[in-house]
């Protein structure tokens, strides 16, 4: 019975763990919209609409919650052996966003491509930088050819 | 008549270099986006997306339309060769072309899926090139309340077909429309969920969002995994043909194909993946031989390869003649022409023409293009194959990177791209499709300014609906594809249990 109580949370807590973002992200969504103006069926205000879709978003999460109490569905695809990679990638693409405007595009995407190559972990330190050099180089060189402006690039 | 006097003009703006030029790179650019898999035609349309701004207006659009159905005859190379899809849309392909490839009959195997793709990719354009016209002709008498009919049909619709669960799916569906309402309101100009970022004021880019839930997730999910490398057999082109059984028995399912896609292609959502399964259904049920799919039954690339350029095709119909796109590519499309000022929708033949009949002449005449091009270049593809995966991993990102920042030269994209991407593959594990969250994003601000119009034309009476039966009828077709199944199947079980 115990068992039986375990496997059935184990079940349904992916399934609510979802419902419930969206619960709450749709609680404060709605939240936000209500500071603008609604206005009303015959005169609407900017804030109609998104109040519209915070009701929307609140109430189909609510039966997304009750559906996966009483019919969980599948549990998601467990993680990969090498998941560790997701962060690491999320936070640099997110730092060289930042080192774009200071370092320029040439340093900020060598060092993302570096990264990228080097989680991989299938060649050598100077290999790895070889490359990232010469996809950024590559790649700066081809969009400013397209006349694309990059910050550090020069025309 | 009018049609064909369209279509003529339609060649001469492509016989313009720089509109072959684009047709060619947006073939084969669209052919190895289809090959390499991983890279989807959604994210390769959006990371050059932002290079076309240099670009004429029906030079852009030829470019992306080359990408997307050029991705369609390009992924069935490696579903056939190495049982992995290039495209989702290539899923059912493999069934029976890895196995024809494993019986030594590859070749062949490509040669009916590069010809189905032709014959069905040409047929489709002849039908679009008259449907969209008289579509469109029907649409001009559209007013708001009709705009958002469709696009509340659409995301019903949307809802319905993507499988999975429904409260889950209108979740999504749901997210999609609120991140749609970031920035400034088109009607009334009120700064809405901005947070005083200045950047956020003119909304959140779609180049961002799309390559972010499209490139960076795959990317996130590539490197997540453990894969080995594909090492595909060589081929001779002199292998490519198939026998007159084979291609006897190909005939009628490129055909069908063709037919059974194009209307798939209507309706909003994963419709040219179903279109596939459809179509392989239909073949089976057809065949005199049903035991071999599965083992290699040439129909089984025959019919599902036809099938999905017909969709393909079927999938510009809402966004030429309405301005509304319901599926991933014509989102990015829709993209491309707001770009250049141009409003797609039923006005667009007319104000437009050059860019609505170049459009379709380039798609005649990229279909032949991609025909000749897949069958001599496989073994170039097949060499692509080879290279190695950090290295495309690598340069997928870093093209994701300068393009999304170079739409409005903004960081803040940047940072938008990271979130999508975190947010698609978080989707992909619960198996949710990011094209549930994309479709409602770009089609959002449509349906925002059709319901405010609506309402104020109405003045708050209820009735104003019974005056306009084409909306009434889109509404209540779209709430009964919604919650229809669930009612019958409550009902069915209630019936069960009264035995």
């Amino acid at each position: 019975m115990e068992e039986e109580v375990a496997l059935a949370t184990r079940r349904r807590g992916p399934g609510l763990a979802l419902a419930g973002t969206g619960l709450v992200c749709g609680l404060a969504y709605t939240a936000e919209a209500l500071r603008y103006p609604v206005g009303s069926v015959q005169a609407p205000g900017p804030g109609l609409f998104p109040v519209a879709v915070g009701a929307l978003l609140v109430g189909t999460s609510a039966v997304a919650a009750l559906a996966a109490w009483h019919r969980p569905s599948a549990p998601p695809e467990a993680l990969g052996p090498f998941a560790w990679r997701i962060p690491a990638l999320l936070g640099v693409l997110a730092g060289c966003g930042w080192l774009l405007g200071t370092a320029g595009f040439v340093v900020a995407a060598t060092l993302l491509a570096a990264v990228v190559l080097a989680l991989e972990r299938q060649r050598p330190a100077w290999a790895v930088l070889l490359a990232a050099v010469a996809i950024s180089g590559a790649t700066a060189f081809a969009f400013r050819l397209l006349g694309v402006p990059l910050p550090g690039v020069p025309l | 008549m009018e049609a064909l006097a369209g279509l003529m003009g339609g060649f001469a703006v492509l016989a313009e270099p720089a509109n072959l030029a684009a047709l060619a790179a947006g073939c084969v650019f669209g052919s190895l986006v289809g090959v390499l898999p991983g890279v989807g035609p959604v994210g390769a349309m959006a990371i050059l997306l932002p290079l076309s701004f240099t670009l004429e207006p029906s030079t852009a659009v030829i470019l992306l339309a080359g990408i997307f159905y050029g991705a369609q005859y390009g992924g069935s190379t490696t579903a056939i060769l190495l049982n992995i899809p290039g495209e989702a849309t290539s899923v059912v392909t493999a069934l029976d072309g890895y196995q024809l490839t494993r019986r030594g009959r590859a070749g062949p195997a490509l040669f009916v899926a590069a010809v189905g793709s032709f014959v069905a990719g040409t047929l489709a354009v002849a039908v679009l090139m008259f449907v969209a016209p008289l579509l469109a002709d029907a649409a001009v008498k559209f007013g708001p309340p009709e705009f958002f009919a469709i696009t509340a049909f659409g995301l019903m619709l949307l809802a319905r077909l993507t499988g999975g669960s429904l409260p889950l799916v209108a979740m999504l569906v749901a997210i999609g429309l609120a991140l749609t309402t970031v920035g400034l309101d088109q009607t009334f100009g009120k700064s809405r969920f901005t947070f005083g970022v200045v950047e956020l004021f003119n909304g959140l880019e779609l180049v961002a969002v799309a390559v972010g839930l499209f490139g960076i997730a795959e990317v996130l999910s590539a490197l997540e995994r453990r894969v080995e490398a594909a090492r595909p057999a060589r081929l001779r082109l002199r292998e490519l043909l198939p026998s007159g059984e084979e291609a006897r028995r190909s005939a009628g399912p490129m055909l069908r194909g063709a037919v059974v896609g194009f209307p798939f292609g209507l309706v909003p959502g994963p419709a040219v993946i179903l279109s596939t399964f459809a179509s392989y259904g239909l073949e089976r049920r057809l065949s005199k031989r049903p035991q071999e799919f599965g083992s290699g039954a040439i129909e089984g690339v025959a019919g599902p390869e036809s099938a999905n350029n017909s969709a393909a095709v079927g999938a510009l119909v809402p966004l030429l003649s309405l301005g509304v796109p319901f599926a991933p590519p014509t989102a990015i499309l829709l993209g491309a022409f707001v770009l250049h000022g141009i409003q797609p929708g039923p006005l667009l033949a007319v104000e437009h023409p050059e860019v609505f009949w170049g459009l379709i002449a380039s798609m005649y005449a990229g279909n032949v293009m991609l025909l000749a091009l897949n069958l001599p270049l496989i073994g170039l593809f097949v060499w692509l194959l080879r290279i190695p995966r950090d290295v495309l991993l690598a340069l997928v990102v870093v093209l994701s990177f300068v393009g999304v920042y170079s739409v409005n030269n903004s960081t803040v994209d940047l940072y938008v791209m990271t979130a999508m991407g975190a947010l698609g593959w978080g989707l992909r594990k619960f198996g949710l499709s990011p094209a549930t969250l994309i479709l409602p994003f770009v089609i959002g601000a449509l349906m925002e300014k059709s319901l405010v119009q609506t309402l104020i034309l109405a003045r708050g009476d209820p009735g104003y609906l019974l005056t306009r039966p084409i909306a009434l009828v889109l509404l209540a077709l779209g709430i009964a594809a919604l919650l229809g199944p669930a009612l019958l199947s409550r009902r069915g079980g209630s019936r069960r249990l009264a035995q």
